[in-house]
C-alpha cells in the first residue's frame, strides 16, 4: 500500500542543514500494523508528515496505493488524504469550538457528503467508540481518554485505507491508553491500515512490525507476527 | 458547509467576545463616519436636481474685462437686464430674477425678522418645480405687491393656510411695502439653492421705478433665464456681442468690456466660488473634498484594525486552521471559512452603523451649522452606498487575514505549537505605520487649524470692539420720522443706558459696509478703485478708539463737515498719498455721490474692518447725514461698564419703544457678531476635531493589537530575561522598540504630506500662522502619549505574568 524508497527530508536555517530524513526506504501493505520507534528528533514525526502527505520530501519517491504521489500539489495532496487517511494525535486536535458530533462530522463534510448520511454515520462510529451520550458535550468537558476516542472516531469517520497514529496514548494514563490502544487494534483487525509513533514498548507490542528509527534512517525491522 | 461555516464563526465570535466586540464597534465606527460623510456630501452634491427643468435653467453671469484682464465677475447682473433680454433675444423662454430681500415681517399677530424673503418674476414658477398649494403658478407673482409664502410661513403669521388676499408687511432696503398674499406653497425642499420662506413679485422693489428698470451700471440682482436645449443657449449666447453694443453706454464703462455667461443653477451651490455670491455657499466644495478623504482616512484606520486584530490573533486560531488541514480542508475553504467571519463581522458592524447613524445625525448637523437631520438618510443614493461598503469592507479587511491564516502549514503549528509570522508582523507593522501616518496628518492639521483660528479671533484689530451693543434701525417708521428724531433718540440712548459713547452709522466693524469706487477730484475717473465706504457721526472714532494719524475727527457744529471724509492709511496708499499730512484738504469723488467732493479733513490708521480672512482695504469715513447713502442704520453702545448689561439692554429697549413705538427692537453684541465671521473656521476645526479624535480611537484599537500580539509572541522572551533579573524598563523598551521605529516612519511621511495641505489651506488667509517645528512635536507628543498608555496596559499584563509559569507553558 505504501512504498517510499531512499526518503530525505531537511529542514535549513541560513547556518545549519539537519537531515530529518537519510535516504529512508520501507513498505507498509495493506492491513499491517506498524509501530515506529527511536529516540526524540531520529525522525519519526517527519516520516508520519510524508506519508500522512502533510510535508513536501526532498529526495526520493513516494508511492501511496499504487499512485505516485512524489510530485502532487498541495490540492492534489489534500484531496487524497481526506478520502484515504486518518490521523490520531499525542494533543488529541480537537476543535475547541465545534461539539464532538461536529468535531467527529468535519471530514465527512470535506468529502461532500450529505447532512442525513453523515449524521447516521458519525452515529455509527460514535455508538462504536461508546461516546455516544457526550456527543453534544465541547472537547474541554472531556476526560483525556474521551478526548482521544472521539479524536480516533474522528480518524475513522470516512473510513479510511491508512491511520496514522502519533503517539496516541502519550496523554493518557494506562488504563485509558490500553483502551484506545484496544480500539486501534479492532480497526485494523477490520482491514484497517495503521501506522503508529510511538515511545512506549507497550504499545509498540499491540502492533505486527516494529521500525526502529535513528538520525533519519531505519536501523532494524522487527516483526511481531 | 455555510451552516458550518456559520455556527463556527458564531462561536468563535463569542468565545473571543471583547475582541469581536471592539472589532465589530471599531469597523462600524469607520463605516458610521465613511456612510455619514458620504451622505451629506452627497446631499449637498445634489443641490436642486429636483427641478424637472433642471438642465434648461441657467444663472447669468457678469465679467467685465479691460483689456485681457479679468477685473471682475459677478453671479449677480443690473435689474435693466432682466427686463430687456425676455423681449429682446430671441431663445429665452422665460425669466425670473431672484434677489434676496430679508427683513422684518409684519402682521396683526406678529412682528418678526425674516431671513428668507426674496423677489421674483411672474414667470418664477413656471420655471422651478415648487408646486403651489394655493394660487395659480402663471399669475401669484404678476401684480406688484404680490407675495406667494410657503405653508410654515402662512401657518406662522396666520395660524391657517386660507389666506389668500389678507396682507403682510414687509420692511427692508426697498422700503416698507404691504404685500397682498396671492399663493401658499409647499414647503421647499431644504437642498435648493432658490430657498424662500417669502417670495414677492420683483415689480414691487422700489414700487416698480422706472429709474430702476432701466439701471445698467448696478449689478447686484442674480438673474434666472431658461432655454429649451442647448442649441437654443448657442444662439441666446450669439446675440449678446449686439444685445451689449446697445445698452453698454455709459462713459465710465468705455475701455472695459462685458460679456456675459450661462452657469447651470445645479452649479450654484457648491460650483460658484464668487465674492458677492448671494445664492450659492462659497468654500463648500473644498470642505466636501476634505471631508471625503477624512471619511476614506477613517474607513481605511478601521479596515486595517479588523486586519491587524486578526492577523494578531491568528495564534489562537492556527490550531483549529491545522486541524482542519490534517483532516483534508483545502486552503481555499479555510479562506472562505475566515472571509465568512469577516463578512459577519462587517454585516454586525453595518447593523450597528446604522443605528449610530441615527443617532449622531441631529448632533453632526449642528455642528456643521445645517438645519437638517434625519432627511438625509433617507434619500436613496444613501442606501446605495451601504451594500458596496460591506461588500468592500469584507474582500479590504477579509482577504489578508484569510490569506494569512489559510497559509500556516499545519505540521509547523502542531509541532511547535508557535507559529512563524515574519512576513504578516512585516505587513502588520506597516499598517499600522499607515494609521499612524493618517493619525499624525489628521491631528497636525487641526493643531495647525487651531493655531490659526486662535491666531484671528486674538490678533489686535486696531479697533476696539469690546463693549459694544449694537442696536439696529427701525424699519417701519417712516423716513422722515425717523430722520427728525435721530438725534435726540442718540443722546437719550447715551443718558438712560450711562453709555460712554453712542454712535449711529451706515456700517460697523464686520457689518453692512459697501464698497464704492472713490478717486481724487483732480483726476480722471478711470483711476478709480473701491474702498469700503462708511457713513458715521463724531462719536464713531472715539467709541471704538480708532486712531488719528493727522488731522482731525468730525465736527457736528461745522456746516462744512457735511462733505468732508476721513481716510485711512491704506486709503491713503490706494490714492498714491504717501504722507498722512499730505492727504488734509485734498478733494475726493466717490461713486452714486454724482459731482459731489468731499474734502479729507483727517487720516485714521489701518483697522480691521472685518474678518481677518480679508485683507485689510482701504476705508473712507464720510458724515452720515444728508445722503441716503451713509444714513445710520446701527447705533453703538460703548459701555465704560456703568451698568451691567442686561440694565443696558432695558434701558436702550425702553428708549426705543418711547421713540419708536410699535417697532421691531434688535441688537447685538458686536464682539459675537464679528467673531461669527470665523464660523466656517470653527466649524472646520470642529470637524477636524472630532474626526481626529475618532482615528486616534481607532489607531489605539489598532496599536492594542499590535503591542498584544508583541507581547504575545515575546511572552517567552520576557520569561526568560525576567528569570535572568530584567527589570521594567528593558520589557518596555522590548515591547516599544517596534512601535518607536513605526512612529519614525509614519512622521517621515506625515510631515510633509500635512505641510503641503496646511500650507495649502493657509495661503487663502492674507494674516497667517507659519507652519512650525512645534506644531509637529505637539502632534507625535500627543501620539507618543496615547501610544504609551495603550502599550502600558500591555506591559502591564506582561509583568504580572509569573515567568516560571509562562516557561512551562502554562
Amino acid at each position: 500500500m505504501i512504498k517510499v524508497t531512499d526518503l530525505e527530508k531537511y529542514y535549513s536555517t541560513e547556518e545549519i542543514k539537519t537531515i530529518a530524513l537519510n535516504q529512508f526506504s520501507f513498505e507498509v501493505n495493506k492491513g499491517e500494523f506498524i509501530a515506529v520507534m527511536g529516540p526524540s528528533g531520529c525522525g519519526k514525526s517527519t516520516l508520519l508528515n510524508i506519508i500522512g502527505l502533510l510535508d513536501d520530501l526532498d529526495g526520493g519517491s513516494f508511492i501511496f496505493n499504487g499512485e505516485d504521489v512524489t510530485h502532487y500539489n498541495e490540492r492534489k495532496r489534500a484531496n487524497l488524504r481526506k478520502h484515504n487517511i486518518g490521523f490520531v494525535f499525542q494533543s488529541f486536535n480537537l476543535i475547541d469550538q465545534l461539539t464532538v458530533f461536529e468535531n467527529v462530522e468535519l471530514p465527512l463534510i470535506y468529502i461532500g457528503m450529505k447532512k442525513a448520511d453523515r449524521k447516521k454515520r458519525v452515529h455509527e462510529v460514535l455508538e462504536k467508540m461508546q461516546i455516544m451520550h457526550r456527543r453534544n458535550h465541547f472537547p474541554q468537558q472531556l476526560s483525556g481518554g474521551q478526548q482521544q476516542r472521539v479524536a480516533v472516531a474522528r480518524a475513522v469517520v470516512n473510513n479510511p485505507k491508512l491511520i496514522l497514529a502519533d503517539e496516541p496514548t502519550g496523554n493518557l494514563d494506562s488504563s485509558n491508553g490500553d483502551e484506545v490502544m484496544e480500539l486501534l487494534t479492532e480497526l485494523n483487525d477490520q482491514g484497517a491500515t495503521i501506522i503508529m509513533v510511538t515511545h512506549s514498548e507497550h504499545d509498540a507490542k499491540y502492533s505486527h512490525r516494529i521500525v526502529r528509527m535513528l538520525d533519519g534512517q531505519k536501523v532494524t525491522e522487527v516483526s511481531l507476527v | 458547509m455555510v451552516l458550518n461555516f456559520l455556527k463556527i464563526s458564531l462561536r468563535n465570535l463569542k468565545k473571543r467576545l471583547p475582541f469581536t466586540l471592539i472589532n465589530i464597534l471599531g469597523l462600524s465606527i469607520g463605516m458610521s463616519c465613511f456612510l455619514l460623510l458620504m451622505a451629506y456630501t452627497k446631499y449637498e452634491e445634489n443641490y436642486d436636481d429636483f427641478q424637472e427643468n433642471k438642465n434648461q435653467l441657467y444663472r447669468i453671469i457678469f465679467e467685465r474685462y479691460k483689456g485681457q484682464e479679468l477685473i471682475s465677475v459677478s453671479p449677480a447682473v443690473m435689474p435693466a437686464l432682466g427686463y430687456k433680454i425676455k423681449d429682446e433675444i430671441l431663445g429665452i423662454k422665460h425669466m425670473s430674477r431672484f434677489s434676496y430681500g430679508g427683513g422684518i415681517v409684519k402682521n396683526e399677530r406678529i412682528t418678526a425678522e425674516e431671513g428668507k424673503i426674496f423677489y421674483a418674476d411672474a414667470d418664477f414658477f413656471k420655471m422651478f418645480s415648487f408646486p403651489l398649494i394655493v394660487g395659480n403658478p402663471s399669475n401669484v407673482l404678476e401684480s406688484p405687491n404680490s407675495m406667494v409664502l410657503t405653508k410654515s410661513s402662512a401657518l406662522k403669521y396666520f395660524g391657517k393656510l386660507n389666506v389668500i388676499g389678507k396682507e403682510l408687511e414687509v420692511s427692508n432696503e426697498f422700503g416698507s411695502v404691504k404685500f397682498n398674499i396671492t399663493g401658499i406653497a409647499k414647503d421647499l425642499p431644504l437642498n435648493t439653492s432658490f430657498n424662500f420662506d417669502f417670495l414677492c413679485s420683483y415689480n414691487s422693489i422700489y414700487s416698480g421705478q422706472g429709474w430702476f428698470e432701466h439701471h445698467w451700471m448696478w449689478w447686484s440682482y442674480p438673474t434666472i433665464v431658461s432655454v429649451s436645449n442647448t442649441r437654443d443657449l448657442e444662439n441666446v449666447k450669439k446675440q449678446f456681442p449686439e444685445f451689449i453694443k446697445k445698452y453698454k453706454t455709459n462713459p465710465i464703462e468705455a475701455d472695459v468690456t462685458w460679456t456675459f455667461d450661462f452657469q447651470p443653477i445645479q452649479d450654484i451651490h457648491l460650483k460658484s466660488d464668487f465674492r458677492k455670491e448671494a445664492l450659492g455657499r462659497d468654500s463648500r466644495a473644498r470642505t466636501l473634498n476634505l471631508l471625503k478623504i477624512i471619511a476614506i482616512l477613517i474607513l481605511v484606520i478601521s479596515w486595517v484594525n479588523y486586519i491587524n486584530l486578526s492577523t494578531a490573533s491568528s495564534t489562537e486560531r492556527a490550531k483549529e486552521v491545522a486541524v482542519r488541514k490534517f483532516i483534508g480542508a483545502y486552503r481555499s475553504q479555510i479562506s472562505k471559512q475566515f472571509l465568512f467571519e469577516a463578512g459577519l463581522i462587517n454585516c454586525m458592524a453595518a447593523l450597528l452603523s446604522i443605528g449610530i447613524l441615527f443617532l449622531v445625525i441631529t448632533p453632526f448637523s449642528s455642528l456643521l451649522g445645517l438645519d437638517y437631520s434625519i432627511e438625509i438618510l433617507m434619500q436613496p443614493s444613501f442606501w446605495s452606498y451601504l451594500l458596496p461598503l460591506v461588500v468592500f469592507g469584507i474582500m479590504a479587511s477579509g482577504l489578508y487575514p484569510a490569506f494569512v491564516l489559510a497559509s500556516f502549514k499545519p505540521t509547523d503549528i502542531l509541532k511547535s505549537k508557535t507559529i512563524s509570522t515574519t512576513g504578516s508582523n512585516t505587513v502588520r507593522k506597516v499598517l499600522v505605520g499607515v494609521q499612524f501616518t493618517i493619525s499624525i496628518i489628521l491631528i497636525a492639521c487641526t493643531v495647525i487649524m487651531m493655531h490659526q483660528n486662535d491666531f484671528m479671533k486674538n490678533q489686535d484689530l486696531g479697533v476696539d470692539i469690546n463693549n459694544v451693543i449694537v442696536i439696529k434701525k427701525p424699519n417701519f417708521v417712516e423716513k422722515q420720522v425717523y430722520e427728525s428724531r435721530l438725534n435726540s433718540f442718540t443722546k437719550e440712548l447715551q443718558k438712560s443706558t450711562k453709555a460712554e459713547y453712542v454712535s449711529a452709522s451706515f456700517g460697523l466693524p464686520s457689518i453692512g459696509s459697501w464698497g464704492l469706487a472713490v478717486w481724487k477730484s483732480t483726476e480722471d475717473s478711470d483711476t478709480q478703485q473701491v474702498h469700503i465706504v462708511n457713513g458715521v457721526d463724531a462719536n464713531y472714532i472715539p467709541a471704538y478708539d480708532l486712531k488719528l494719524l493727522a488731522g482731525r475727527n468730525f465736527d457736528e457744529n461745522r456746516v462744512a463737515d457735511e462733505s468732508a471724509a476721513i481716510l485711512s492709511k491704506k486709503s491713503l496708499k490706494i490714492l498714491g498719498i504717501d504722507n498722512p499730512n499730505d492727504a488734509i484738504d485734498i478733494g475726493l469723488r466717490l461713486e452714486i455721490f454724482g459731482d459731489r467732493v468731499f474734502h479729507v479733513i483727517g487720516v485714521i490708521d489701518d483697522y480691521h474692518h472685518n474678518s481677518l480672512k480679508t485683507e485689510i482695504g482701504g476705508m473712507v469715513l464720510i458724515p452720515n447725514t444728508g445722503y441716503w447713502y451713509g444714513s445710520p442704520r446701527f447705533f453703538s453702545l460703548k459701555s465704560n461698564g456703568g451698568l451691567p448689561i442686561n440694565k443696558v439692554l432695558e434701558e436702550a429697549k425702553h428708549t426705543y419703544d418711547t421713540f419708536f413705538p410699535g417697532d421691531l427692537f434688535e441688537y447685538y453684541i458686536l464682539k459675537d457678531k464679528f467673531q461669527k465671521q470665523y464660523v466656517e473656521e470653527d466649524r472646520n476645526q470642529s470637524v477636524f476635531t472630532l474626526f481626529s479624535v475618532i482615528a486616534i480611537f481607532l489607531a489605539c484599537i489598532g496599536i492594542l493589537g499590535m503591542s498584544s500580539f508583541i507581547a504575545f509572541m515575546k511572552m517567552r522572551d520576557i520569561a526568560i530575561r525576567k528569570v535572568f533579573g530584567a527589570d521594567k524598563f528593558v520589557i518596555l523598551w522590548i515591547l516599544s522598540k517596534e512601535f518607536l521605529v513605526v512612529l519614525i516612519g509614519a512622521s517621515c511621511v506625515s510631515i510633509p504630506v500635512a505641510i503641503y495641505f496646511m500650507g495649502d489651506w493657509l495661503a487663502d488667509f492674507p494674516y497667517r500662522v507659519s507652519i512650525g517645528v512645534w506644531h509637529f512635536t505637539t502632534t507625535i507628543f500627543l501620539i507618543v502619549i496615547i501610544t504609551s498608555i495603550v502599550i502600558g496596559i500591555n506591559l502591564y499584563r506582561s509583568l504580572s505574568r509569573k515567568p516560571i509559569g509562562v516557561l512551562k507553558g502554562e
